[in-house]
């Protein structure tokens, strides 16, 4: 009982339930959420996002933050292509230096953080911009398409006799091993403690600032990952692509329940949230809501979540509503599930 | 207006149950009960700019004629991403064909090649996609017409004669580059002979500050010209408030390619005195005309192939899937009341 009390009062439950939710209500008003023409585009379409937001939540874990994710996608991107198409390189030997490329992006963000002590908000501000730049010197503004097709299988097509997109598959595989990465090795526990105090995890004898260098690498090779599968998708490599996308990735982190100041939070969370935000802005698309409506949508939702959360943790709740006592209602579930999100 | 209600009812729904985790049962009349009906998607780059607004309501007009039912979306900022959203709920939704202005012509191809082979048709207009992902491309005048159009009005209160600027955007706009050089070849025929373009100059970005910055440097650099041609609705506008703050109106001639509600005042105080542009409207209405030749199978963007579009006449459709809306439209103050956008 106990058992099962802790796991309905985990994050992650909440994040299930509101995307059940979601796929009733629009299932139930006029369908076609759950086509398979529709989860197919769909999924595809959030690929690039998901391995972003993937990439950037074991920093975020450990109090930092990373925002020049869509700079390192617009260069490796770049850089991948113009190897390809100007130096004859073949494809795939290009996509592994571009991961090599945008591993070196992360650990030149980690140095700059740990060695020069400096905030990560702004090196990575100003990383961002120097990636995206260096991006913009590589092509000069052209465009280069029509890919390999061994590439564009990656990023386009479906496994052979199934509707599943295989970019999809190999999604799923990458969220295995960071989730093993992060919940299943002495590493992922190091995030978590820096993230949660910087100073005793230095005294508990964590090397943190390699440990932190690290998941500065992380999300720039997910960054890396995230421009292959752009390349595969869109068939197209331009400067400054998909520099869209970092609000939306970051909000998937926060959704998961990684909370912005380190410490807490899993991968399985922000995978949660990213199918969440997907469905919810599918849903709203298939009934015809403008861009501005979908926005709101997204706004309200991550204010009522992470918001809620925090009142809830900082225990304004029960002094709002001292009738209820902690854990008889279903909002404390979320109380504890945010407060002990890490797990 | 149903529909409109059930729309507001399920973003509220949809809204508040995701934020607290409350199912609301769905008010029972779906959008799709008025769907016998054929549906069409015209996604823009993005909303809330008054030409897209245009060429929607150009398009829905011609489209009550073909008894289609017309939605209009998109992304609130340029994202070739939420771009391809849209195209993906439209196709899930149903919708038989979609009008799109690529934001990126390359990126949303795959979408659109992913559309057409559920069987939905694209026409695209304004900004062009690949040919691959799409029918036909419906553009709101030509290249040719445009750089003509904009000598003419330079020309014209010049007495063709005399050297000129041409302001216009970053170097890797390819409008912009396509225009002026058909402006730079224009200037060989006999017409134009007196005429002589000093520089094209391009500022880094589309800024109006950047516009009004070399604005000014052209007229210290380049004191003796006789006018400028901005070919951007940015840069014309930014330039025609230099021109009004110096007091050089009566100097220099400005024209290009501007927006008429932005450009109102300089026009009335008679610091511009011609400007022109496409017609939206009529871009928007040409693409549905388009369109139902394309959902009817008569049209599939061989050159050579026409379409009637009403009073509007005949249109045929050039190398490339090419249809041309019409001519550039020039306004002055004797026209500028019959805009509004």
């Amino acid at each position: 009982m106990a058992n099962l009390r802790h796991l309905l009062s985990r994050w992650e439950v909440g994040l299930v339930a509101i995307t059940i939710v979601i796929v009733v209500v629009a299932q139930l008003d006029g369908g076609g959420l759950i086509s398979s023409y529709n989860l197919q585009t769909t999924s595809l379409n959030n690929v690039v996002l998901l391995c972003l937001a993937f990439g950037a939540a074991p920093v975020i874990m450990t109090g930092d933050i990373d925002i020049s994710i869509v700079g390192t996608l617009s260069l490796v991107g770049a850089f991948t292509a113009s190897l390809w198409a100007h130096d004859g390189v073949g494809i795939w030997v290009a996509c592994a230096l571009g991961l090599v490329l945008a591993t070196i992006c992360g650990v030149v963000n980690g140095l700059l953080v740990v060695l020069l002590d400096l905030p990560s908000l702004a090196v990575t501000l100003g990383t961002m911009g120097a990636y995206t730049g260096v991006s913009f010197l590589i092509l000069k503004g052209s465009a280069i398409i029509e890919f390999p097709s061994s590439l564009v299988t990656l990023g386009s097509a479906n496994v052979t006799g199934t509707p599943i997109p295989i970019g999809v598959v190999v999604l799923v595989g990458l969220f295995a091993v960071l989730t093993y990465v992060v919940h299943g090795t002495q590493f992922g526990r190091s995030l978590f403690a820096i993230g949660g105090n910087r100073r005793a995890a230095l005294f508990a004898g964590i090397a943190v600032n390699q440990v932190r260098i690290t998941a500065f690498a992380i999300s720039g090779l997910f960054a890396g990952l995230a421009a292959v599968f752009y390349l595969g998708d869109y068939d197209t490599a331009q400067a400054g692509i998909a520099s869209d996308q970092l609000l939306p990735a970051i909000t998937a982190v926060i959704l998961g329940g990684v909370s912005a100041y380190g410490g807490t939070g899993t991968i399985p969370g922000v995978a949660i949230a990213g199918v969440l935000l997907a469905l919810l802005q599918a849903a709203l698309g298939l009934h015809g809501f403008s861009g501005e409506g979908q926005t709101i949508a997204v706004g309200v939702l991550l204010v009522f979540a992470v918001g809620g959360g925090s009142l809830i943790r900082s225990g304004t709740f029960r002094r709002l509503w001292p009738g209820k006592a902690p854990g008889s209602s279903s909002a404390s579930a979320v109380i504890d599930a945010a407060s002990t999100g890490g797990g | 207006m149903r529909f409109q209600r059930t729309k507001r009812a399920t973003v509220a729904a949809l809204a508040l149950s995701a934020g607290l985790g409350i199912a609301l049962p769905a008010i029972g009349a779906s959008t799709a009960s008025a769907a016998s009906k054929v549906t069409l998607f015209m996604l823009p780059k993005f909303t809330g700019i008054p030409p897209f607004t245009q060429a929607d309501q150009g398009a829905a007009t011609q489209a009550m004629q073909y008894g289609y039912t017309l939605k209009y979306g998109g992304p609130t900022t340029a994202s070739a991403t939420d771009q391809v959203n849209f195209i993906n709920d439209a196709v899930a939704a149903g919708d038989r064909g979609i009008f799109i202005s690529a934001d990126n012509p390359a990126a949303v191809t795959p979408a659109l090649q992913r559309a057409e082979a559920h069987g939905v048709k694209v026409v695209s207009f304004d900004s062009d996609v690949l040919p691959a992902g799409r029918t036909v491309y419906v553009q709101g005048t030509s290249a040719v017409s445009i750089a003509m159009t904009e000598l003419n009005m330079l020309g014209s209160q010049i007495g063709y004669s005399g050297s000129f600027v041409i302001l216009s955007a970053q170097a890797t706009d390819t409008n912009q580059v396509q225009w002026n050089s058909l402006v730079k070849s224009d200037l060989s025929l006999p017409k134009y002979k007196n005429m002589k373009l000093v520089t094209i100059v391009n500022p880094p970005d589309d800024s109006a500050a950047s516009a009004t910055k070399y604005m000014q440097s052209i007229l210290q650099e380049y004191p003796t010209i006789k006018g400028v041609i901005a070919p951007t609705t940015v840069a014309v506008a930014a330039a025609a408030q230099v021109l009004q703050q110096q007091k050089l109106c009566s100097k220099y001639v400005l024209t290009g390619l501007g927006d008429p509600s932005q450009m109102k005042t300089y026009v009335t105080s008679g610091c511009v005195k011609q400007f022109a542009l496409w017609n939206f409207s009529t871009e928007g209405t040409v693409a549905m005309c388009a369109m139902h030749s394309v959902l009817s199978g008569a049209v599939t963007g061989k050159a050579g192939q026409s379409f009637t579009c009403g009073s509007r006449g005949k249109f045929v459709v050039a190398a490339g899937g090419v249809v041309t809306a019409g001519p550039a439209e020039v306004f002055s103050k004797a026209n500028l009341q019959d805009f509004t956008f």
